[in-house]
C-alpha cells in the first residue's frame, strides 16, 4: 500500500470521513419528537432554547415572562448551552427565519429547518468532539504509533451512543463530551489549569458533566498535594481555584449582577422533583425496584440524601485513590467509576446519562479493548427503549454493526485470540440481540407492559455493575504504588 | 512513559501478520460496515425509480403476462425486457409477505415503512451476486486483494447514490456481468454467453458489450488455432437463442412483442438526457450552444433558436442550431468505430488478462457516443475497472484517474439539500481513499490529471456555492452544466487515451 495511506493525516482523514458519513446517514431518520405535537421532544427543546436566546435579552433567559413561557421546554440547562443555542439560533436565522422566529415557531418542524439543525449539531462534533479526542488520544498514547491510534478514535467517534443520541435522538452531548476531552488531553500534557477551565466550561453546558467533578477534583487536588514543597502545593492550589472561579464567573457574566437572576437560573437547573428515576434505566434503583419498592419505602427528600450517601460510597474508592496516588491514567479509570457511580446509584438519572461513563471508557480502548468495546456495545443497548421511542431501533441496529465492524480492525490491539473471553462476549452480545429484537417485534404480555424494557435495563445493569467492580478493581491493582504510574 | 498492553510503539507494527494489522479491515467487516451503512440509508431520497420498481411489482404480480407491457395504469410503465420483470415478480411474492398493499396495481405511489424497507432491503440483497462475483474473482487473481475489491465495490459511491439512495439495482445486473466475466476469464465459454444473455435480456442497455463478447469468443473457442470450430459455434448461438427465446418466446406467442419492443427502445427520448450525461454529445451539445450565440452576434441567426433550452429538464428531442443533427444510427456508427480499435487487438491478440479492462472500454464507449445516455451508465465501465484494479497496478491507476469524473458526474442526481454533504463526503472520500489505497504503477501520476483533480473540485465547490446562495431559482442550469461538461472532459480524455494505446499496439508487449 502507498506511503500515504499508512501517515497519520491519511489514516486520520479516512476515520474522519467515515465519522462524518455515519452522522450524516443517521441525521436521515427521525429526531425525538417528530411530528408528535404538542410537547414534541428534545429537538423542540433545543430548537426553542435557539428561538428564546435569540430574540430575548439574557436576563430574560431562564425567568418565566409573558414572552417566555417556561412551561414549554423553558432553558434549564447552563449558561454554556444558552450561549451555544444563540450561536447556533443566528445560524439558522440566517437561512430560514421562521424556525426561530419568537413565539411563532413553537413546534416548527419543516424538512430544511431539520437539515439545518441537524447541521448545527454536526459542525459542533466536528469543531468540537473530533479535536478534543483526537489531541486527547495523541496526549495518552504517544508511542502507539498512527494506526492504533486512529483505530481507537474510529472506535470512540463510531461509538454508537454518541452518534445516536445526538444525530438521531437530537442533543449536543458533543460538546460538553468534547470539552471533557479536551481536559483530559490538557491534564495529561501538564497544563492543569487549562484542563480545569475546560472542564468548568463542560460543567457549564450540561451540568450532567458533574459526575466527573470528584475525579478530577481528586486528581488535580491529589497531584497539588504532591508538589515538593507545602508553598509550591498551595499556589497550585489556590491557582486552580482561581482558574475554576474565574471561568465560571465568565460564563455565569450575564447573570451575576442581579443576586435574584442568578438564584434564578440556578433554580432552574436543579431538577423539580421528578423521582428518582423516569421510565426504565439501567441502574440500581429502577433494577431493584422490581424486588424493594423504593418509592413507596422512602419519601422523594429521603431517597434522594440515601442516593446521595451511596452515590459517595460508590465513588469514595476512586476519589481515595486520585487522592493518595494521582495518576494520569488512574484519572481516566477514576473518571469512569465515578461517572458510572453516578449512573448506578445518583438520583433522577436519565438513561442517556450512560454516555458520560462511555467518554473515559472510550479513551482506555487502547489499554482495555475488548471491555471498552463491549461497554459501548453495552450502553446503546441500554438505551434502546428511548431509541425506540425516537424511531431510530433500525439505526440503533446500524450504528452497532457499523462499530463492531470498526472494532474489529483492531488487529493485534485485541491481542491473541483467548476462546474464553471471545464465547463470553458472543453470550452477551447474543443476549441483547435477542432481546433487541423481541422488543422490536414482539408485544409484551397485557399484564405487564413494560417488561421488555426492564429485562433490558436488568441485563443492561448487571453488565455495568460488573464493570464497575472490574474498573474499581483495576484502578487499585494496576496503578498503585510503582514509579511507573506516578505522575510524571 | 505510556505503553499500550500489547506491544510498544510502532514497532509493533512490523512485524504483525498482514491479517492482525491494526486498521486493515476484512473483507467481511468491509462488507458488514458498506451493509450497515446501506440500511442507515432507508430514509433517504428516492426518486420516481423507487415508484417504477413499485408499479413494476405490481404490475407482475397482479396481471397475465399478455399485459406486462401492454398495461398503463401507472405512467411508469415496464421498460426493461423480460427476464427482470420476472425478476420482479419473484420478488413481488416476497413482498406480499411484508405489505400486501405494496404489489397492488392501482396504489400509485405507495411507500409504507414495510414498503421502502423491503424494496430497499432487495437492493442490498441482491448485490451480494455482486460481491459473490468480486470474491470469485480475488479468490483466482488475489486472495489479499479481496478487501480491496470490497472496498471499491460494497463502498462504490456510484453504486451507494444511484442504487441504495436513487434507487436502481445496479449492484445485481453489474453482478451478473461480473459473473459471466469471470467466467469468460476462466474458459468456460458457455456459462460466460449464458450468463451474459441473460443479462441483456434484464437490461438490454448491456448489449454494448455484445460485439466484444462476439468477437473474442469467435477468436478464442470457435477459432481457437487454426480452422473455425462449427460445433462449437453453434452452441453457443444455442446457448443465446434459448435464454432469448425463454425471454422473449412468451411474449411472442401472445402477440405483444411489439409493444415490449416499443417499450425498450424510447427513441423519441432524444440524444441527451434532461441533465446531460458528461459524455461526447455533452460536448457537442455545448459547442451547438456557443455556435448559435456566435452565429446570433455575427447576424448569422436563421432560426437557430431551436435549441434554445440548456438542462432545463424537459425529456424530448433536443435539435441542434448549427451542427448536425445526431440520430440513433448515427450514434451507433460512431459507437461501433470507437470500439473498433479494441475490437481489432482483440481478434489479433486476444489476452484474458485484458478482458476487465477492455470490456470497461467498450462500455466507455457506449457511455461516450451511446443515444440518450443516463449519467448512471458510468457504473458500467468503472465497475469492470474495479475488478481490473484489484490485480493490476496500471489498472488501479486508470481506477483512481476515473473516479474522479464517473463519481463526481453522479452528484447531481440527488439534488435535495438534505442529501448534499452525504453525497459529498461519500464521493469524495472514496476518491481520495482509492487514490491513496491503491497501488501505484511505475508510471508517475501526470500533472495534468492532478491539475484536472483540482480543476473538478473547484468547479465542484462553486456549484455548492452557488446551489447555496442563489438557489435553485437562479441559473438553476448552470451548475448541472459545469458540472456535466467538466466530467466530460475528464472522460473524454480518458476515452482518448485508451484508444490511443489501442491504435499503438507497439507500446504494449
Amino acid at each position: 500500500m502507498a506511503e500515504g495511506w499508512q501517515g497519520e493525516v491519511g489514516l486520520t482523514g479516512a476515520v474522519l470521513a467515515v465519522a462524518m458519513a455515519v452522522r450524516l446517514a443517521v441525521g436521515l431518520h427521525p429526531y425525538s419528537g417528530m411530528g408528535n405535537p404538542p410537547k414534541f421532544g428534545d429537538y423542540e427543546a433545543q430548537r426553542h432554547w435557539m428561538e428564546v436566546t435569540i430574540n430575548l435579552p439574557a436576563k430574560e433567559w431562564y425567568v418565566h415572562t409573558e414572552r417566555n413561557d417556561l412551561g414549554h421546554w423553558g432553558l434549564d440547562y447552563p449558561p454554556m448551552s444558552a450561549y451555544q443555542s444563540y450561536a447556533h439560533g443566528l445560524l439558522v436565522r440566517a437561512f430560514e427565519p421562521a424556525a426561530v422566529e419568537l413565539g411563532t415557531s413553537v413546534g416548527y418542524e419543516t424538512e430544511s429547518s431539520k437539515d439545518l439543525l441537524r447541521a448545527t449539531v454536526l459542525v459542533s462534533d466536528l469543531l468540537i468532539m473530533f479535536p478534543a479526542v483526537f489531541l486527547a488520544l495523541r496526549a495518552i498514547y504517544p508511542h502507539a504509533g498512527p494506526r492504533r491510534r486512529a483505530w481507537a478514535l474510529a472506535v470512540a467517534l463510531l461509538h454508537p451512543g454518541f452518534v445516536l443520541i445526538d444525530h438521531g435522538h437530537f442533543q449536543y452531548n458533543c460538546i460538553s463530551l468534547g470539552l471533557v476531552a479536551g481536559a483530559v488531553a490538557a491534564i495529561w500534557r501538564g497544563r492543569d489549569l487549562l484542563g480545569s477551565c475546560l472542564y468548568v466550561l463542560a460543567l457549564n453546558h450540561k451540568h450532567m458533566s458533574a459526575y466527573y467533578a470528584l475525579a478530577f477534583f481528586a486528581h488535580l487536588l491529589g497531584a497539588a498535594l504532591r508538589l515538593p514543597t507545602w508553598r509550591s502545593s498551595a499556589t497550585k492550589v489556590s491557582a486552580l481555584g482561581a482558574a475554576v472561579v474565574l471561568t465560571f464567573a465568565l460564563a455565569w457574566l450575564p447573570f451575576l449582577g442581579d443576586r435574584d437572576l442568578a438564584l434564578a437560573v440556578l433554580r432552574r437547573l436543579v431538577p423539580i422533583r421528578r423521582g428518582v428515576f423516569e421510565d426504565y434505566v439501567s441502574n440500581f434503583w429502577c433494577v431493584t425496584h422490581v424486588a424493594i419498592k423504593w418509592k413507596k419505602l422512602l419519601s422523594d427528600q429521603q431517597l434522594a440524601k440515601c442516593c446521595a450517601l451511596v452515590t459517595a460510597a460508590a465513588c469514595a474508592p476512586s476519589v481515595a485513590h486520585q487522592l493518595l496516588r494521582p495518576s494520569r491514567r488512574g484519572l481516566l479509570l477514576a473518571a469512569l467509576n465515578c461517572s458510572l457511580g453516578f449512573y448506578l446509584f445518583s438520583f433522577q438519572v436519565h438513561e442517556k446519562s450512560i454516555l458520560l461513563p462511555c467518554l473515559p471508557a472510550a479513551l482506555l480502548s487502547l489499554e482495555y479493548p475488548w471491555a471498552c468495546l463491549h461497554f459501548a456495545i453495552v450502553s446503546a443497548f441500554s438505551m434502546i427503549p428511548l431509541l425506540q421511542k425516537d424511531g431510530l431501533e433500525l439505526a440503533c441496529a446500524a450504528c452497532v454493526v457499523i462499530f463492531i465492524s470498526a472494532a474489529s480492525a483492531g488487529g493485534e490491539v485485541l491481542g491473541p485470540r483467548r476462546p474464553g473471553r471471545e464465547a463470553a462476549a458472543a453470550a452477551s452480545l447474543t443476549a441483547m440481540a435477542a432481546l433487541s429484537a423481541v422488543k422490536a417485534f414482539a408485544s409484551p404480555p397485557e399484564r405487564y407492559p413494560y417488561l421488555f424494557d426492564l429485562l433490558i435495563s436488568a441485563l443492561a445493569f448487571a453488565h455495568f455493575a460488573c464493570y464497575f467492580v472490574y474498573w474499581n478493581v483495576e484502578l487499585w491493582a494496576r496503578h498503585s504504588g510503582t514509579a511507573a504510574t506516578k505522575r510524571d | 512513559m505510556v505503553t499500550t498492553r500489547s506491544g510498544r510503539g510502532s514497532g509493533g507494527e512490523v512485524g504483525a501478520g498482514h491479517h492482525r494489522q491494526v486498521l486493515n479491515p476484512s473483507a467481511g467487516a468491509l462488507v458488514a460496515f458498506a451493509f450497515s451503512l446501506k440500511v442507515l440509508l432507508f430514509p433517504a431520497y428516492r426518486s420516481t425509480d423507487f415508484e417504477v420498481h413499485r408499479n413494476w411489482l405490481a404490475t407482475t404480480h397482479s396481471l397475465p403476462l399478455s399485459e406486462w407491457y401492454v398495461d398503463e395504469t401507472s405512467q411508469w410503465t415496464l421498460d426493461y425486457p423480460p427476464l427482470f420483470a420476472w425478476f420482479e415478480y419473484l420478488l413481488s411474492r416476497l413482498a406480499v409477505l411484508f405489505d400486501g398493499e405494496m404489489v397492488v396495481l392501482t396504489q400509485l405511489g405507495y411507500a409504507s415503512r414495510a414498503t421502502v424497507a423491503f424494496q430497499r432491503s432487495s437492493v442490498i440483497a441482491t448485490e451480494l451476486v455482486l460481491i459473490l462475483a468480486a470474491y470469485l474473482h480475488c479468490r483466482r487473481v488475489s486472495r489479499r486483494a479481496f478487501p480491496l475489491l470490497a472496498f471499491l465495490i460494497a463502498l462504490n459511491p456510484g453504486l451507494l447514490l444511484v442504487d441504495h439512495v436513487h434507487f436502481q439495482y445496479n449492484g445485481l445486473l453489474l453482478g451478473v456481468l461480473m459473473l459471466s466475466l469471470e467466467a469468460l476469464q476462466r474458459d468456460r465459454f458457455v456459462l460466460s454467453a449464458f450468463l451474459f444473455a441473460v443479462l441483456v435480456n434484464m437490461k438490454h442497455l448491456f448489449a454494448v458489450a455484445g460485439p466484444y463478447y462476439l468477437i473474442y469468443m469467435m477468436r478464442t473457442y470457435c477459432r481457437p488455432a487454426a480452422g473455425f470450430s462449427f460445433p462449437r459455434f453453434a452452441l453457443l448461438g444455442f446457448t443465446v437463442v434459448a435464454v432469448c427465446g425463454v425471454s422473449l418466446g412468451p411474449f411472442v406467442a401472445n402477440g405483444t412483442i411489439g409493444d415490449l419492443a416499443s417499450r425498450l427502445f424510447p427513441f423519441g427520448r432524444g440524444l441527451c438526457h434532461a441533465y446531460w450525461a458528461p459524455n461526447f454529445w455533452a460536448l457537442y451539445s455545448l459547442a451547438d450552444k456557443v455556435l448559435v450565440r456566435v452565429a446570433g452576434l455575427l447576424g448569422l441567426t436563421r432560426g437557430a433558436e431551436a435549441g434554445g433550452h440548456l438542462s432545463g429538464g424537459l425529456v424530448g428531442v433536443a435539435t441542434f442550431g448549427v451542427l448536425p443533427q445526431v440520430g440513433p444510427s448515427a450514434t451507433l456508427a460512431v459507437t461501433l468505430a470507437a470500439m473498433a480499435p479494441c475490437l481489432r487487438r482483440t481478434w489479433v491478440d486476444p489476452d484474458p488478462k485484458r478482458i476487465l479492462s477492455d470490456v470497461a472500454f467498450v462500455n466507455l464507449c457506449g457511455f461516450m457516443f451511446g443515444y440518450h445516455v443516463h449519467e448512471k451508465a458510468v457504473l458500467h465501465f468503472v465497475v469492470p475497472m474495479a475488478f481490473a484494479a484489484a490485480a493490476s497496478p496500471s489498472a488501479a491507476m486508470e481506477y483512481a484517474a476515473t473516479s474522479w469524473p464517473a463519481y463526481v458526474s453522479l452528484l447531481p442526481l440527488l439534488f435535495r439539500p438534505t442529501e448534499r454533504a452525504l453525497k459529498l463526503t461519500l464521493v469524495l472520500a472514496h476518491c481520495a481513499a482509492a487514490a491513496a489505497v491503491l497501488p501505484r504503477g511505475k508510471r508517475r501520476r501526470s500533472g495534468w490529471s492532478a491539475a484536472y483533480v483540482w480543476a473538478l473540485l473547484a468547479v465542484q465547490a462553486y456549484c455548492i456555492a452557488h446551489e447555496i446562495l442563489l438557489g435553485s431559482s437562479t441559473y438553476a442550469f448552470l451548475p448541472l452544466l459545469l458540472t456535466s461538461v467538466t466530467c466530460a472532459v475528464g472522460l473524454l480524455a480518458l476515452f482518448s487515451r485508451r484508444l490511443v494505446s489501442y491504435a499503438a499496439p507497439t507500446t504494449l508487449k
